[in-house]
């Protein structure tokens, strides 16, 4: 029986039928795949057969806590967005922090299932039990910051929180996201998703709280948890005061901050600009997300024309890389307003950046002229026009309607040699990492469920060098399927699915963290987990999302990297003369399919690891 | 005597005042050799930031890497250097 940590119940909103309903959480469901990440993507593999329309209304827009989120554990107020992706074809599922997800378990549920595609553009409300459909009409072009107000004053209750699409996503540009407050469940499209739902918003109010299993236990669990926190050499003493932008220095140190398209790395490399210093000076407060006593979020202030005055909460790491080097731009003010403009719109900051120098590139070497453009001068660093590309792009003017759609879209449309330049596996736009430098991190790229996703197996032996499970070669290709199999599975396990904050892995807990989930899951929860049994979840769901990428007809052939990654060896910087030829690829992809239990010619699991992991049913499903 | 480059990042970049400096050790000199040198340039005030006052071994937690790979991989502190060597110590850093 769910004793705490859980609801217990899932609420069903069909937006054809303009109907809610409740559905409850089963011990089974939670104990094999406790929540966040695995209760969306087990709806997603059970509900969203193949070939299905992202965009139609038979795809179903997952929103998940984990069993921990609106809990007094730190750093856990988080959830995840799943859907079929529009940009991948894949399972899309991000991972989105703030207040909205405490208040969806506050509100008494753990998840919400949207389905069905509203007959004009409408918000749904929920305040416990009560769910209404309302009308968006007037919401509908508005930006997130002003949708988020208006619902606000509308319903007289400044303290609903809500999940909102701007006008990238009424728009169906695949870079779309959802923002709720200035946070976003950000890549992978979600936000198109939810425009082709005609649902501008969710707002959802809560009174209830997350009741405690076993208290003494949990409690002990979370002073351990906290102890840990302490004892971090990164935690407090540097990560709360400099934030993601710290890593802009020291990946740039390592010759891995990409730029120009993945043409100028080690030789781009702004650190003076863009870097630790240069964010603290613009640094104007915190924003922290619900329950974290760690704060790393900041908000920056621009203070040079023509971008004074503008706000961001950010430019996080990632988004300095793609508004900032990947762009050739290295004017921490207009970083910030490009952020701070792709909230407003709804686009992803990591896609459309990405996106952005992609065209930038082309523009360069001829293949988009000043009449393609539109006018604007695309040249690298030129962030003015790198504003107004963004715009379009969400709006779908001009040039804009052709970028819309991320890199793989626009290079398909474009023809030529353009998809040599377009930064992405399985349509999602590369992170700032240039995987040439660490080669566990760039095989996590090829093989990740989402496509090219930093967050799903981050490596962070080889970025931060923490020697866990091992002390490993940056840049060495043997033992890396092993490696990246271990970093995606304890991710989902310990981070995706409980949920919590990533940055806890690897700065916190990051020997331990199955332990550690474990303690805090059972004395919550009242379901018992051990260690191995949370590692497994990690593993099942990982298995779960391959099948649906099976299922749609993905395979070994698709667990690649853009040829720029693969035959151009870094020029300058910390790792010159590195990348990942076809050869050490393949070395790496026969290991990691191995390590996974998986068929090494085409990548599918096997029935026998199906059956290990107590997924038969899915193994009938493949055929297998 | 041999040029080795020493980088650093974050706060000991702005403790040296540079994030590169070149330096000259004797032909078969270690990492630690590089890494006391470092110190000296760094300056009396700083040095604690790099090595432990009491052991003059370096800060736990630091990330010390020889032509881009760890050290504890390449033998260590007690890894010699070579002309053009590029020994990178970074402080502990996370997220992203």
């Amino acid at each position: 029986m769910l004793q705490g940590g859980y609801t217990g119940k899932i609420l069903r909103v069909d937006l054809s039928q303009r109907e809610a309903r409740t559905e409850e959480v089963s011990v089974e469901l939670a104990k094999n795949y406790i929540g966040g990440a695995g209760f969306g993507i087990k709806t997603l593999y059970d509900e969203v057969p193949a070939g299905t329309d992202a965009l139609g209304p038979d795809n179903k827009l997952i929103f998940a806590c984990g069993p921990l989120s609106g809990s007094d554990t730190p750093c856990a107020s988080r959830m995840a967005v799943t859907s079929k992706s529009p940009l991948t074809g894949a399972v899309g599922m991000a991972l989105t922090g703030g207040f909205f997800p405490a208040e969806l378990k506050f509100a008494g549920y753990d998840a919400l299932i949207v389905e069905g595609t509203a007959e004009a553009p409408t918000y749904v409300t929920i305040d416990g039990d009560t769910v209404q459909f309302r009308d968006a009409q007037g919401l509908w072009g508005t930006n997130t910051s002003d949708c988020q107000q208006m619902i606000k004053d509308a319903l007289k209750d400044q303290g609903y929180r809500i999940a909102c699409i701007g006008p990238a996503g009424e728009n169906l540009s695949r870079l779309a996201c959802i923002i709720n407050e200035r946070r976003a469940a950000g890549r992978k499209g979600l936000g198109a998703v939810m425009g082709s739902k005609n649902l501008k918003a969710i707002a959802v109010r809560g009174h209830g709280e997350v009741a405690v299993a076993d208290p003494e236990a949990y409690k002990a669990a979370r002073s351990s948890f906290r102890e840990h926190m302490r004892e971090s050499p990164v935690l407090y003493s540097q990560f709360a005061k400099l934030g993601t932008p710290m890593v802009v220095d020291v990946v740039g140190a390592m010759g891995m901050l990409a730029a120009k398209n993945w043409r100028a790395t080690g030789e781009f490399l702004p650190v003076d600009e863009l870097g630790m210093e240069a964010g603290k000076a613009v640094t104007v407060g915190r924003n922290p997300c619900q329950g974290c006593p760690v704060a790393c979020s900041q908000l920056k202030l621009a203070r040079s024309a023509p971008y004074a005055g503008i706000m961001a909460e950010g430019p996080e790491f990632e988004s300095i890389y793609s508004l900032g080097t990947q762009c050739g731009v290295d004017n921490m003010d207009a970083v910030i307003a490009a952020d701070r403009l792709c909230d407003e719109l709804g686009l992803d900051t990591m896609s459309a950046g990405v996106t952005v120098g992609f065209a930038m590139e082309l523009y360069e070497r001829g293949a988009l002229s000043a009449v393609d453009s539109g006018d604007l001068d695309l040249s690298f660093g030129n962030d003015r026009a790198m504003i107004a590309l963004l715009e379009k792009m969400a709006y779908r003017e001009g040039i804009g309607d052709l970028l819309a759609d991320g890199v793989k879209e626009a290079a398909d449309r474009i023809g030529g040699d353009a998809s040599r330049y377009a930064m992405h596996v399985k349509g999602l736009e590369l992170p700032a990492y240039d995987v040439r430098g660490a080669k566990a991190h760039g095989l996590n790229y090829a093989t990740s469920y989402t496509g090219a996703d930093h967050n799903r197996g981050y490596a962070f032996q080889e970025i931060f060098g923490i020697p866990i499970p091992k002390e490993v070669d940056r840049f060495a290709v043997e033992g890396k399927g092993e490696l990246c199999k271990w970093n995606q599975d304890i991710r989902t396990a310990t981070c995706d699915c409980p949920t919590m904050c990533a940055f806890l892995l690897d700065m916190a807990v990051p020997a331990i963290a199955a332990e550690n989930a474990a303690a805090l899951l059972t004395s919550l929860t009242g379901v018992a987990f051990t260690a191995e049994e949370v590692f497994q979840v990690g593993e099942r769901v990982n298995n779960l999302a391959r099948a649906f990428s099976v299922r749609e007809g993905f395979s070994r052939k698709d667990d690649t990297l853009p040829d720029r990654v693969m035959n151009e060896p870094l020029a300058a910087g910390g790792s010159k003369g590195h990348h990942i030829p076809q050869e050490d690829l393949d070395l790496m992809l026969d290991e990691y399919y191995t390590a996974r239990g998986w068929d090494v010619a085409t990548g599918t699991p096997t029935r026998q690891k199906l059956e290990e992991l107590g997924l038969a049913s899915v193994a009938d499903d493949l055929g297998l | 005597m041999i040029r080795v480059t020493a980088r650093t990042a974050l706060h000991l970049a702005t403790l040296l005042r540079s994030r590169e400096v070149e330096l000259e050790v004797p032909a078969g000199a270690s990492v630690m050799d590089v890494l006391v040198r470092l110190a000296d340039r760094m300056g009396e005030q700083s040095v604690p930031a790099l090595l432990e006052p009491q052991s003059g071994r370096p800060q736990r937690h630091l990330r010390i890497m020889l032509n881009g790979r760890d050290i504890g991989i390449l033998g260590g502190l007690d890894a010699v250097v070579k002309e053009g060597d590029d020994v990178l110590v970074i402080p502990p850093a996370g997220g992203g």
